[in-house]
């Protein structure tokens, strides 16, 4: 065989799920896994399941099938780390009562539904390969997610979650408080919120969704492996894709939920920069396609054992100059869309769709009436050219699905202005 | 394949220690294809066990899982720690049962796992032929099969074990700047290689084409690849009891009252043959046949041992784990959509092959607002269409059900015709 690699995995999570006060479906979880590749006549084979060495690596040498072309960087590291959580002992009584406390902010006279989640877990990633490196590392995440339930004219429902690397102290604070006693705030607008107005025009998009959208309409199409395909409508680097104000960052090393020190193929992760000064200059790669495009390695991740693809980490647009007011000014009648409900796109073709959780709209430069159920839609190619920027990045947790497997990552931005499709229902 | 851990020490253990327990065990071996750019590029196996632990101590329900076979002792005691700050009430575990289904498991394909993969490979081949000779580009695709064994004991004396095989396909085509992709599922090795190739290549060229719509109101046209990326997310929910029971169903207070056109939507996790049929749910239930919706007019919903139990009720058989390591919950078996049947013609308006986006949409009210690519059917001909946003409400969409055609496909758990539904919204 031309090149090996074994992965191992030990993960130990809780969750812990409030529903309507009452705690249900507590459910603790210890996984421990393996998995194993063989690079052989340039073919890639696979193999994962609980056995020795050995018998891992002649049953994934058994999976190269065909004569390939692959050929990999063969960048090695070595490395031992260990996220130190502030907390890393909380009683699960603790936990209860905390879910407990924040869920009586969630609740109003027109909620009629609750659910809080607590998820702790930490994951101990070990990793060898044929050329010497040899990793480990553990890392710990911990969040809560809630979800509130309301009715009056409609039934609507809002979310919010905080989720980061670290122990209790990520929602031991204020934060789960403040976000409870907003989103309860702001259901009960919502369940008399009105439909939104549909069409082109200029969307103040907050945070939360600036950043599924950097995320959505332009990261994925960044990810190497489409192109290597002839699936990406992103062909080459260098070419202008925003204003120049406009900076795109893929960082796994900071401290929020999609971050990592080794990726899944050992390499050593770092900050790539996507966009420039409105210039697109790197993909995101594999060992694989970093070869076959003269990039750098380091963004291929797995869930759990399965086969690494490349993915994204902490996404995110980087601040520009705009205030708020002059966000809003500039928008003049259009929409101001905040929250998120996720989205997709289909890297081939360039178009995305994603949903915002509500929004109001902006008549004459004044943010006005809520709007409810609001969904934009655009191309990856046209979207980005007149982005307006302001300042101050935040970010939102998410996990990301590619081909069956889901990632924790997280998408930031400052509050945005771009031109898009808007609907509603 | 046999399992490669040994729960009869855990089942001891559990017997002293919890008042009432269940054991989930399953087995997982997998084999995939994988397609790149009009190549077979290579295969990848996995084997992936199972077991989790519900204990009852006092009346409250704890959880816990493990793939470790050398940690089910300590997975135990986690779930009876848990147990005792859980406020999910229970007193025991069903006594469980087993329907007969047939077709679930094909010793073909157990053959081929255990193989060469020279049906993998063949199916393969063709898969990328039929997109070639029309000139596209098979950028990605897959084809898997998998073996399941799974076993339920409790202590209310269930003793259940099956044995269940699948098979699926899925290629995604480019041609120029258009993009389709399709897919088939199967028990057997029968899964519809031809089909979904042509479709994608088809569709993948058609959008390629494709101009601006008009805004307007169109009779619509959803693939079965639609009616389930639009269903499973907007509508499905609001029929479990649970969500019933919790304020999250828009349903909650309509049985017997007309929610749709003329209509059937069946649960059903005893079909012969389709891909979520089971002779037993992850709970150790019977599946059954649910008719959720006759004629037009809601007629029950679906339940889970707990909800059930809550309920007064008997448990439809869909006590469900999302995942292996998933705490079972109301889920969906087969959901079988049974329009009133037209030709297989379906007449002027908009045909969808498949949405973007579809898990954005309100599970709770029902609202949607979706990306398409769709091509326009007129007296004057077919005219593709780039890029397409329908919208509305899946419950007034269901009142608009005008007919179906005759040939049903299952796409993941949704078997469904292509529905016909008269004046969507659409916005160019």
């Amino acid at each position: 065989m031309e090149f090996y690699d074994i992965r191992e995995i030990k993960s130990t999570s809780l969750s812990l799920t409030l529903e309507n006060g009452k705690l249900e479906k507590p459910k603790y979880e210890k996984f421990r896994g393996k998995s194993f590749r063989v690079l052989k006549n340039k073919s890639w084979g696979f193999f994962s399941g609980m056995v020795s060495d050995e018998e891992g690596l002649e049953r994934a040498e058994r999976n190269c099938i065909e004569e390939g072309d692959v050929e990999i960087d063969r960048r090695s590291f070595e490395g031992d780390y260990t996220f130190k959580p502030k907390i890393s002992t909380a009683d699960i009584e603790q936990k209860v009562n905390l879910l407990k406390e924040v869920e009586k902010l969630l609740k109003n006279e027109f909620v009629v539904s609750t659910r809080i989640n607590y998820i702790e877990n930490i994951r101990e990633f070990i990793y060898r390969n044929s050329e010497g490196s040899e990793i480990r590392y553990e890392i710990p995440r911990t969040g809560i997610a809630m979800q509130a339930v309301g009715k009056d004219d409609t039934l609507q429902f809002l979310s919010k979650r905080i989720f980061k690397p670290g122990g209790f102290e990520i929602v031991s604070g204020n934060e789960p408080f403040e976000m409870a006693e907003e989103l309860s705030n702001k259901l009960e607008e919502l369940v008399r919120a009105h439909k939104p107005p549909s069409g082109k025009m200029p969307v103040l998009m907050d945070p939360s969704l600036g950043g599924v959208f950097i995320h959505e309409a332009f990261g994925h199409a960044v990810e190497a492996d489409h192109l290597i395909r002839g699936a990406s409508i992103l062909k080459e680097t260098g070419i202008r894709v925003g204003p120049e104000e406009l900076n795109v960052y893929d960082d796994p090393l900071k401290e929020e939920f999609g971050f990592f020190p080794f990726d899944d193929e050992g390499v050593k992760a770092e900050k790539k920069t996507v966009i420039e000064k409105g210039i697109f200059k790197e993909f995101l790669h594999s060992r694989e396609t970093a070869i076959k495009l003269k990039g750098k390695p380091g963004n291929s991740r797995s869930q759990g054992v399965m086969e690494p693809i490349i993915r994204m980490s902490n996404t995110y647009i980087d601040e520009g100059d705009y205030s708020f007011d002059e966000l809003v000014e500039s928008v003049k009648n259009g929409v101001y869309l905040i929250g998120t409900r996720g989205g997709e796109t289909n890297p081939a073709t360039g178009y995305f769709h994603f949903n915002a959780q509500y929004g109001y709209l902006i008549i004459n430069g004044e943010i006005r009436e809520m709007i409810r159920d609001v969904s934009l839609s655009g191309h990856t190619l046209e979207i980005l050219k007149d982005i307006k920027i302001g300042k101050e990045v935040k970010f939102e947790p998410g996990f990301c699905g590619k081909s069956g497997q889901l990632v924790p990552v997280s998408d930031g931005a400052p509050p945005t202005v771009v031109n898009a499709l808007v609907g509603g229902a | 394949m046999d399992f490669r851990i040994d729960v009869e020490a855990a089942k001891k253990y559990l017997d002293f220690s919890a008042d009432a327990w269940e054991i989930f065990h399953e087995i997982e071996l997998k084999k995939t294809l994988k397609i790149e750019k009009g190549r077979i590029t290579h295969i990848t196996e996995d084997v992936e066990e199972i077991v989790a632990f519900r204990v009852i101590s006092n009346e409250r329900v704890g959880f816990s899982c493990t793939t470790d076979g050398d940690r089910l002792i300590d997975t135990c005691e986690k779930a009876i720690k848990i147990s005792k700050i859980s406020e999910e009430v229970l007193k025991e575990f069903p006594e469980g049962g087993v329907t007969e289904v047939k077709g679930i498991l094909s010793k073909k394909v157990l053959d081929e796992i255990s193989g060469e993969g020279e049906w993998l490979r063949g199916a393969a081949n063709r898969m990328i032929e039929i997109a070639k000779d029309r000139k596209v580009n098979p950028a990605d695709g897959l084809i898997e099969l998998s073996f399941t064994k799974t076993e339920i004991v409790n202590s209310s004396g269930a003793e259940l074990e099956s044995e269940e095989t699948a098979t699926s396909a899925f290629i995604e085509c480019v041609y120029e700047d258009g993009a389709a992709y399709d897919l088939s599922f199967s028990r057997d090795l029968n899964v519809d290689i031809e089909r979904i190739s042509k479709n994608a290549s088809h569709f993948a060229i058609q959008y390629s084409k494709g101009g601006k719509i008009e805004p307007g109101t169109y009779n619509t046209i959803l693939s079965p690849l639609a009616v389930h990326q639009l269903l499973f997310y907007s509508l499905y929910p609001a029929f479990y009891y649970e969500n019933v029971k919790k304020g999250r169903s828009p349903l909650a207070d309509k049985l017997g009252e007309k929610i749709a056109g003329s209509v059937d939507i069946v649960d059903d996790g005893t079909a012969d043959g389709l891909i979520a049929s089971s002779g037993f749910d992850d709970e150790g239930n019977c599946t059954s046949r649910t008719v959720l919706v006759n004629s037009g007019v809601l007629s029950d919903f679906l339940r889970d041992w707990r909800n059930a139990v809550d309920s007064g009720k008997e448990p439809t058989g869909n006590g469900i784990r999302l995942e292996r390591n998933s705490y079972p919950s109301t889920l969906p078996t087969n959901m079988i959509v049974l329009p009133e049947e037209r030709e297989n013609d379906f007449g002027n308006g908009i045909y969808i092959h498949s949405l973007t986006g579809a898990h954005t949409s309100n599970p709770v009210s029902g609202d949607f607002s979706l990306e398409c690519s769709c091509i326009l059917h007129t007296d004057e001909g077919e005219k593709p269409v780039r890029s397409a946003m329908i919208y509305g409400n899946v419950y007034e969409l269901m009142k608009k059900i005008a007919y179906g055609g005759k040939e049903s496909l299952q796409i993941e758990n949704t078997s469904s015709p292509w529905l016909k539904f008269e004046g969507v919204d659409v916005r160019g």
